[in-house]
């Protein structure tokens, strides 16, 4: 049986720098600038900070104190704290998701978190210097990656970066909580705020761009904070800042449960919670908001900060943020040429190495604290058995990359079980383990008192919130990730294909149908699913109104699907005379001066996609936005139907592992189960 | 930047950096042992469901 004298933190210190490394991630200087930008700039902050107030750190004290909580009772993970909170024989099974979810983002983060590790040495020695637009930066990664062979030739550099960030988790996982997280968090934590604010401080401290004078930091920083009120008439916009919230604490994963377990019954959660979330704060909204938007906006000025802003956090910090360091002015120091920009990029991406290894390793944790303390493995056996199985499910991650694996664990892992996740226990705490004996639990050895009103804020907002946004990501993301494709208005799509020119003479200019393009089996299904589509003109919304739209089959979508890949790979494609008259993105547009010749085939897919993602919508309209996206999507869509299926296997399997381990755990210990007071209460 | 761009750059900085100071002053603040005033919730014994 395991001990139960049990591993402690060895300071407050230690545990607060160990949550807020858990919560500081890549998302914190990628994710929250990117979103910020792009949805509404400064006025973005209002909803961030009211969703921080009302469910960012309601949800920090409500599993700090469900943490404690369940340690004092013998438990580590949530399927026993589930049990503390409500005596059902069923809520346990729930608690799982806080041991699967945080192996099914580890899975992915580690592999992720290596390619920190290589960029940092890529910089340092300048392997990259010669990709000098986005589209060669961008070929770069994807050569890394191994989509393309431009680079790299195969996997082994990015694998050979991936064992060592693996063996480094490892070896802070051997040494266990105080040795092992509490001291990498304690020095990791420290030099990560260093070289942010050494960042922050060479952003704020560039000149003006030579070429173009507007192009200057402060106005940098007005494109990241004036605020756009209107913006927060949109729904969605409040939705996002809640989701960043959300997704910046690391709550809803169960890494804090199980770090608060490690704390003494009478060991404070109050002001330890709140000090967890706002050194999160601290990073992503002084650090991560001063240093990629200002600087992107300097070197590629207002046109492409559109597109940079809405650009996904990959590509910002792996595509953007090289270019900028890149550029960035050669420092003479005694004498000698010092290109800083290889200086610079390396701390950038040492800075994301160090916010991403101190999240992996909390990820691992409930899992090993599964094993150890309910399973009653030693604590070595219990690292090997987690470091063996991740080992092995990480191998797809890796090898099929480029087939939609990763995201698809990121919907499972990253968003779907963090939202049920923290759904279940946000209203177990409130109205199952009762208000207020969650409240007399929260304050007990407490070093400040919380606000009186947080009894309703925690009670009746928190879960309203939570399920709000739980309804409003499983509308939008849910059915196109677990059916691709599986979106309205095909027909009008269709009817649309084979109407090109006549519909849109202001835009485009007279060409065939763009149905043409389509190869021949995607033309028949177009057509098949055309000629069933019905619309008449309609003068109360100025266009036309469907009024017949049978279903469309599996068969013919995947043509369609398929025909739009295609089209991907054709070298004329913008030439065509339907996309002479749109206005392309600035990156597009310098992209198309270069040297036609040195075009490699991702460059030819990224112009085509840029191309397509900017005509369609025109020709579409914004009612089909949503069936463009799913048209462009063709990366995730029917070639990779094998590849998603797997991986859903293999989290099933995962998972019935997991609850066979309940079950034996269930069994093992049932004295721990049955306990009906806290360990330290007893005389 | 605008005036209004300032004032939610300078506000939201000022925020939180207001919060960490008086969360690490708290913490580090020099306390008397501790006395716990509140009682331990009471067991749950009885809510077996």
């Amino acid at each position: 049986m395991p001990d139960e004298s049990r591993e402690r933190w060895s300071s407050k210190l230690g545990i607060i720098l160990a949550v807020a490394g858990s919560a500081v991630g890549l998302g914190n200087f990628l994710r929250f600038p990117a979103k910020a930008a792009a949805n509404g700039g400064g006025a973005f902050m209002i909803p961030y900070l009211v969703a921080l107030v009302l469910f960012g750190i309601p949800l920090m004290w409500i599993e700090w104190t469900t943490g404690r909580y369940g340690g004092a009772f013998g438990h580590r993970t949530a399927p026993g704290m589930f049990h503390r909170l409500w005596r059902h024989r069923a809520i346990k099974y729930f608690g799982l998701i806080g041991i699967f979810g945080p192996i099914v983002i580890f899975i992915y983060y580690t592999y992720i978190e290596s390619w920190t590790l290589g960029y940092a040495f890529f910089s340092l020695f300048g392997e990259y210097a010669g990709a000098t637009h986005q589209a060669a930066m961008k070929g770069f990664l994807q050569s890394y990656q191994g989509l393309n062979q431009t680079h790299f030739h195969g996997l082994a550099v990015a694998y050979a970066f991936f064992l060592a960030t693996f063996l480094a988790n490892c070896w802070v996982l051997f040494r266990g909580i105080t040795k092992g997280i509490e001291w990498l968090c304690k020095w990791a934590m420290p030099l990560l705020f260093a070289i942010a604010v050494i960042l922050a401080i060479r952003v704020l401290t560039l000149p003006p761009n030579p070429a173009n004078p507007g192009q200057n930091i402060l106005n940098g920083l007005g494109y990241m904070w004036n605020p756009d009120f209107s913006a927060l008439k949109n729904p969605d916009v409040w939705l996002e800042a809640a989701g960043q919230i959300f997704f910046t604490l690391s709550v809803g994963i169960g890494v804090i449960l199980t770090y608060a377990s490690y704390l003494s019954r009478r060991d404070d959660v109050v002001l330890s919670g709140l000090t967890g979330a706002s050194t999160n704060e601290l990073a992503e909204v002084i650090l991560g908001g001063t240093i990629i938007i200002p600087a992107a906006f300097l070197f590629f000025g207002q046109a492409e900060m559109a597109d940079i802003a809405k650009s996904s956090p990959f590509d910002l910090g792996f595509v953007t943020m090289p270019l900028i360091f890149e550029r960035l002015p050669v420092l003479n120091l005694f004498g000698a040429a010092l290109p800083t920009g290889n200086l610079f990029g390396a701390l950038w991406f040492l800075l994301l190495f160090l916010a991403g290894i101190t999240s992996s390793v909390s990820l691992a944790q409930p899992a090993v604290a599964f094993l150890k303390d309910e399973l009653g493995i030693t604590k070595r056996k219990a690292a090997i058995l987690f470091i063996v199985v991740t080992f092995i499910l990480c191998q797809p991650v890796i090898l099929f990359y480029g087939h939609g694996v990763l995201g698809e664990l990121d919907f499972w892992g990253g968003t779907f079980c963090l939202v049920l996740f923290a759904t279940i226990e946000t209203i177990l705490f409130g109205w199952f383990f009762g208000i207020d004996r969650a409240w007399t639990e929260m304050h007990y050895g407490a070093d400040i008192r919380v606000p009186r009103l947080y009894r309703y804020v925690i009670k009746f907002v928190t879960p309203i919130f939570l399920l709000v946004i739980l309804a409003a990501w499983f509308l939008q993301t849910g059915p196109p990730t677990l059916r691709p494709g599986n979106v309205s208005d095909w027909g009008g799509l269709c009817a649309k294909l084979r109407a090109w020119y006549a519909s849109s003479p202001r835009v485009f200019r007279e060409g065939p149908p763009m149905v043409e393009f389509l190869p021949g089996k995607a033309q028949d299904a177009v057509n098949q699913v055309a000629q069933g589509y019905k619309s008449r003109w309609d003068d109360t919304i100025g266009g036309p109104r469907m009024v017949q739209d049978p279903p469309i089959k599996w068969e013919q979508k995947s043509a369609i699907l398929a025909g739009f890949n295609q089209l991907l790979e054709k070298p004329d494609l913008f030439e065509q005379p339907h996309f002479e008259d749109i206005r392309l993105p600035g990156s597009v547009q310098r992209f198309l001066r270069t040297d036609r010749a040195k075009w490699s085939k991702e460059d030819i897919q990224w112009l085509n996609r840029a191309v397509l993602e900017t005509a369609l919508p025109m020709h579409f309209g914004p009612r089909r936005a949503k069936i463009v996206e799913v048209v462009l999507m063709v990366d995730v869509a029917d070639p990779d139907r094998p590849y998603i299926l797997g991986t859903r296997i293999m989290l099933l399997v995962l998972l019935l592992g997991l609850f066979v381990g309940l079950q034996v755990a269930w069994h093992k210990r049932r004295d721990v189960w049955d306990r009906t007071e806290p360990l330290e209460d007893q005389p | 930047m605008t005036a209004e761009g300032w004032a939610v750059f300078l506000g939201s900085w000022a925020l939180i950096i207001a919060l960490n100071a008086f969360c690490f002053y708290k913490l580090f603040a020099e306390k008397p042992a501790k006395e716990i005033t509140t009682c331990p919730p009471p067991p749950d014994a009885d809510r077996e469901a």
